[in-house]
């Protein structure tokens, strides 16, 4: 048995967990993944540190190498994990069953699919305590309790009896971080815990995370590419990249004084955009006019429809790029599918250019869709498989634009210069499996472009890019505003992308429009109490 | 000119890999083999088709007889070869006419949704319910049991098959973004259906029409077997239903029809495995 | 209990059930040459006698109307008189579909049971050596012609070595063995015939169903917990994977009754399979609708219920 943890040794020893030197390979059929390669690493106790780096840096797969949960072909190749002064690696399986859980436990990202979805989450906790410790069955229930609301969860014993899908998804990550203490660990690993959640709840999470903490000087290990969320919850950082651990430091130096490289690159990627000059206008144009917009879905197993977009109204000027900021389910994404006819509106009016969209979809529907354009959230899906990106671009110009076949292709290569993406001809017969996230969403942007239109939504569209892609793209969307003069509506849950790209914002809430204005007004003396929650949720970098 | 370049070389790629799967391989050789001897019957066969008093009565396996004789002196080496090229014909004839129908309507119904989707999924799932050789048999006594009706018949046994597996395909398709996309390039509905969704179900089609042939065959071997074949025409289900009173005296006249359709059909599920190997490749150690 | 879910489904099947009874009545109107001629014969008749004929089976009547008929008639339960065996075909029916529900029941046993041990047991070790001589075997199975498995059973355990009866459902002369041993060696082989195919379905999808189950996410917090393979294999991801199996052999249900038709032909089984085989054979036309409509419905009917079972069994969709 694992004497080690019992006894003295415990209050003696300040340091927890010491990684030397890790390095995990992964064999796949493609050759050998190095995706540990060099990774150092000093945990306290009590002290929450966090690990940072963008996808691919090797952050999560370290995490798991400590418990060696390792994935299909891992091996660990070299290096040590000290968890009280012994070495993890040397562990056999049955040693690593008793710490998994009792003594280091783990937080995952999404809890919807981390919960098992037909066992009952008392079972679920019960199952991490039985297995671990000699309770008697009677007395599990009231630890089961008392675990709960140690979590903030009201009516724990009717949640006991519950299955997680009867939960929301703050409900879920609270239970999962109660089976996580519920054996009262050294150790708790979160990895992306917090990614999935809506900004608020995010705020709660990462306060109860903080509370337990202090409350019983438990440790966690901080896994994010959000440098947000690392300021504001850990004291010390290390920066991943690679698979290596290429800095660390002390939260509030670290910011403000980055040494490597890398760092500099991420932290500036984060931080504002370039506050470039706005296009203006000075004839102010009305492009599109939104009036008491409506729509309701019919949810199965329920009477009352869901208000998806509830007496929405707004205005769109020529030129102008307009934020429409909120959380999921705020009813932004469903206000984009109407502006593109995506959707059937229930009632209200929508005027793109002087004309109802109404009018258009029966009578110019060809017009309509040359003038309106649309950027998704997922570059990979935005773009057929099975077509070059040469086809794919092609698609559009055919249908409204009357080109011999050259001068199509030429017009192609035009585009993708403009998205820099460039020798164009490389790009014009590749497929889109052979581009990185930014590329393909590079020719998205391409070809939304390519009709020449007056209004370009974009849905998130950078929500899904690494740190350091998402301020070249926002960079691009600007690039192409200023010099096309095309209007765009800019969706996304996180402000701080809205920030340096909107003259206008309008927070939604619940298919509501809560207030709408400049931004400055908005960021700067926000009035209603959403937008004033929303804010102070959105996590900044401090300067 | 470059198109035909560009396909020869994907069929190239796609060989390299389909190569390695021993199962596939397998499969596709057994196949090709009975296609050969299917199409080459009158080559290799040493006696016309339904030759009666070929040889006496239930001889066994010799150099004259390869497979012996059966109760009427036919001799089962040439029968069977003969067998061959009506269970592959009409298995490939139906295969084809009911792949053709069930995309099409597939396509239409996952896309448009709605009253359409509706009345396809009701439709199907008829045929879910129906047991099909109970149709079969029934269709075959009303409309008679001729080679066109019965090619017919396994034709509407199969379809809905393939229109649900499309169908489920462009459901999910048809919310990727690129469709979207293709909506809002002003894309007309036909050509989104079927130059942008489509072709990336061709997967999911071929790996089906392997399948479904396998199945269209066991339909018209029961079929022949249970006496509502064609009868005019030599089938492997047919000479398995001449046995059945014969057991006793030639286990052999049970044993190689059934053999043959066993090895046709598990050729072709063989094949379907290995095209699903190629294009869902699932981790390999 | 989720009655929004039970609405629906009872909605569904409706239009099903519709469209099967539509479906036979229009074969039968589709039938080539009339169906007086049955009881007149080619020769001519007097017209007068005809016209009678075709008042006594509603043949005056417009196709709208005797659809009608025809569906009152059949949702009270009366699907006319045999053309043959002079007996309403209800009863007919009822007197043998026995022998198929004992048939049907063995096999699907057999063949659930079969499936779902060597499914889990090839989930085990996915793409192992267990694992593929496992698809291998189900492979073979489901590619087999069902009928010639029966006959080679048949040739291989009652001919050549005598151990088994030949067929049909019942000795004779039982002799020195009990009744129910008659019958259990009387239906060993149909039932290994008709249940093989089965088995081999079930086999692949409940494999399928485990590996997905064990590539899920909460398999990985169940390892971080500390808990052992076997505890996660069974107690986690086997719950997962064997719900959908009901609903798989729901789906089933049809393909069986079909191969159940064949096997009671090669072994003599006196169900409503070799019924159906007679009543086409003479072209009863009244019993081949019959059992058409009982043997469809019955199937629309059992899969209704395995529907609703399985939401009982799904918590997800037991509890919104």
């Amino acid at each position: 048995m694992f004497l080690i943890l019992e006894g003295k040794n415990r209050m003696e020893n300040n340091k927890l967990l010491k990684i030397e030197n890790l390095k995990m390979h992964i064999k796949t059929y493609m050759g050998t993944v190095k995706a540990v390669d060099g990774v150092n690493i000093d945990i306290n106790r009590g002290e929450i540190v966090g690990i940072v780096g963008e996808s691919g840096s090797g952050k999560s797969l370290t995490s798991r190498t400590i418990l060696k949960l390792l994935p299909e072909g891992g091996e660990v190749v070299s290096g040590k994990i000290l968890f009280h002064n012994k070495d993890l690696l040397k562990l056999n399986d049955n040693e690593l069953r008793n710490i998994r859980g009792s003594k280091i436990s783990f937080i995952f990202q999404n809890p919807s699919t981390f919960l098992n979805p037909v066992l009952k989450i008392g079972d679920q906790i019960a199952e991490n305590i039985l297995l671990h410790q000699k309770i008697d069955k009677k007395e599990i229930k009231n630890i089961i309790i008392s675990v709960l609301s140690d979590v903030g969860l009201r009516n724990p014993d009717k949640i006991i009896n519950c299955f997680p899908h009867q939960l929301s998804g703050g409900m879920q990550q609270r239970v999962m971080i109660a089976m996580a203490i519920s054996c009262k660990p050294d150790l708790i690993i979160a990895d992306e815990c917090t990614t999935a959640l809506d900004v608020t709840t995010q705020l709660q999470i990462l306060d109860l995370l903080k509370n337990i903490s202090k409350k019983t000087n438990i440790s966690i290990l901080l896994i994010t590419h959000n440098l947000a969320v690392v300021s504001y919850l850990c004291s010390r950082v290390y920066v991943m990249f690679e698979g290596k651990t290429i800095e660390s430091g002390e939260s509030k130096n670290f910011f403000s004084r980055p040494q490597h490289e890398y760092t500099k690159k991420l932290l500036n990627a984060s931080k504002q955009i370039e506050n470039s000059k706005f296009y203006s206008n000075h004839e102010i144009n009305k492009i599109l006019n939104i009036e008491n917009l409506n729509k309701n879905f019919n949810l199965p197993g329920s009477n009352e429809p869901l208000k998806a977009v509830n007496d929405l109204s707004f205005s769109l000027n020529e030129g102008e790029i307009f934020g429409i900021a909120g959380e999921s389910g705020s009813g932004k994404t469903t206000v984009a599918n109407l502006l593109m006819g995506l959707l059937e509106v229930n009632s209200g009016k929508i005027t793109f250019i002087n004309k109802e969209i109404n009018q258009y979809l029966k009578y110019e529907k060809k017009n309509f869709r040359k003038n309106i354009q649309m950027v998704f959230q997922d570059p990979y899906g935005s773009l057929n498989p099975r077509k070059t990106i040469g086809t794919t671009l092609s698609l559009a110009i055919k249908i409204h634009f009357k080109l011999s076949e050259d001068e199509i292709k030429n017009k192609v290569f035009e585009l993708l210069e403009k998205v820099e993406l460039t020798p164009p001809e490389v790009f014009y017969e590749r497929h889109p499996h052979e581009l990185s996230g930014g590329q393909q969403q590079r020719v998205a942007i391409a070809r939304a472009i390519s009709t020449e239109p007056k209004l370009i939504i974009s849905d998130e569209a950078v929500a899904s890019l690494d740190m350091s892609i998402r301020s070249e793209i926002l960079k691009l969307l600007k690039k192409i505003n200023i010099e096309t003069k095309v209007s765009m509506i800019m969706i996304s849950h996180d402000l701080s992308v809205l920030k340096n790209m909107c003259n206008r914002i309008a927070i939604m809430h619940l298919g509501k429009i809560v207030e709408i204005g400049d931004k400055e007004k908005i960021l700067g003396s926000p009035q209603h109490n959403y937008t004033k929650k929303l804010i102070s949720a959105t996590l900044e970098i401090p300067n | 000119m470059i198109k035909i370049l560009k396909n020869i070389n994907k069929f190239k790629n796609f060989w390299k890999i389909f190569k390695q799967n021993k199962i596939g391989v397998v499969g596709l050789i057994i196949l090709l083999i009975f296609i050969v001897l299917a199409i080459f019957a009158p080559l290799f066969a040493t006696f016309p088709p339904l030759t009666t008093g070929a040889g006496e009565a239930f001889l066994n396996p010799s150099f004259k007889h390869l497979l012996g004789t059966d109760n009427l002196g036919r001799d089962l080496y040439s029968e069977l070869l003969y067998g061959a090229r009506i269970t592959l014909l009409v298995s490939f004839i139906a295969v084809i006419t009911s792949t053709v129908v069930g995309v099409f309507l597939g396509a239409i119904a996952g896309y448009y949704g709605g009253i359409v989707d509706s009345l396809l999924m009701r439709i199907t799932e008829m045929f879910l319910v129906i047991p099909p050789i109970f149709l079969a048999l029934v269709l075959v006594a009303i409309f008679g049991a001729n080679i066109i009706n019965i090619i017919i018949v396994i034709s509407i046994l199969s379809w809905p098959q393939t229109s649900r597996l499309v169908r489920a395909e462009i459901l999910s398709l048809k919310e990727r973004p690129y469709c979207k996309a293709a909506i809002a390039s002003g894309a007309s509905d036909f050509k989104i259906i079927f130059s942008e969704l489509v072709p990336n179900t061709m997967t999911t089609i071929i790996v089906n029409m392997s399948l479904t042939q396998a199945t269209a065959i066991l339909i018209e071997s029961a079929l022949s077997f249970l006496g509502f074949g064609d009868s005019s025409m030599v089938s492997w289900g047919l000479m398995l239903n001449n046995a059945q009173e014969f057991f006793r005296q030639s286990w052999y006249m049970v044993f190689f029809p059934g053999i043959g359709i066993f090895l046709v059909v598990l050729s072709l599920n063989l094949f379907g495995e290995g095209l699903n190997d190629v294009f869902n490749p699932r981790r390999k150690k | 209990m989720n009655y929004n879910y039970l609405a629906k489904r009872t909605l569904q099947i409706i239009p099903v059930v519709l469209g099967i009874l539509v479906m036979s009545f229009l074969m039968i109107q589709l039938a080539p040459g009339d169906v007086v001629f049955m009881f007149i014969g080619e020769s001519g008749a007097d017209p007068e006698f005809e016209a009678q004929i075709r008042k006594r089976l509603g043949l005056d009547k417009s196709v709208l109307e005797q659809l009608i008929l025809y569906l009152k008639g059949v949702l009270t339960g009366d699907l006319g008189k045999s053309f043959v065996m002079n007996e309403s075909v209800s009863k007919i029916i009822w007197d043998r579909a026995l022998p198929t529900i004992i048939l049907m029941s063995s096999s699907i046993i057999f063949g659930a049971v079969f499936g779902i041990l060597i499914g889990v047991y090839a989930a085990t070790k996915p793409y192992s050596l267990r694992d593929n001589v496992s698809m291998v075997i189900a492979l073979f199975l489901y590619s087999l012609p069902n009928f010639w498995l029966g006959q080679m059973l048949i040739i291989v355990f009652s001919v050549n070595w005598g151990i088994l009866p030949v067929s049909g459902m019942e000795s004779m002369i039982l002799g020195d063995k009990s009744f129910l041993m008659d019958r259990l060696t009387h239906l060993l082989l149909p039932t290994i015939t008709l249940g093989s195919t089965l088995g081999a379905f079930v086999m692949r999808f409940v494999r399928a169903s485990m590996i997905e189950a064990l590539g899920q996410d909460y398999i990985l917090t169940a390892k971080s917990k500390g808990l052992s393979d076997g505890k996660i294999f069974f107690k986690h991801a086997l719950k997962n994977a064997l719900l959908p199996v009901v609903t798989y052999i729901g789906l089933r249900l049809g393909y069986m009754l079909s191969g159940a038709v064949v096997i009671e032909s090669v072994f003599g089984w006196p169900g409503l399979g070799l019924l159906m085989l007679d009543a086409l054979f003479e072209r009863d036309y009244p019993l081949i609708m019959g059992l058409f409509i009982v043997i469809s419905l019955s199937v629309t009917i059992i899969t209704f219920i395995i529907d609703i079972l399985y939401t009982y069994l799904d918590p997800r969709i037991r509890l919104k």
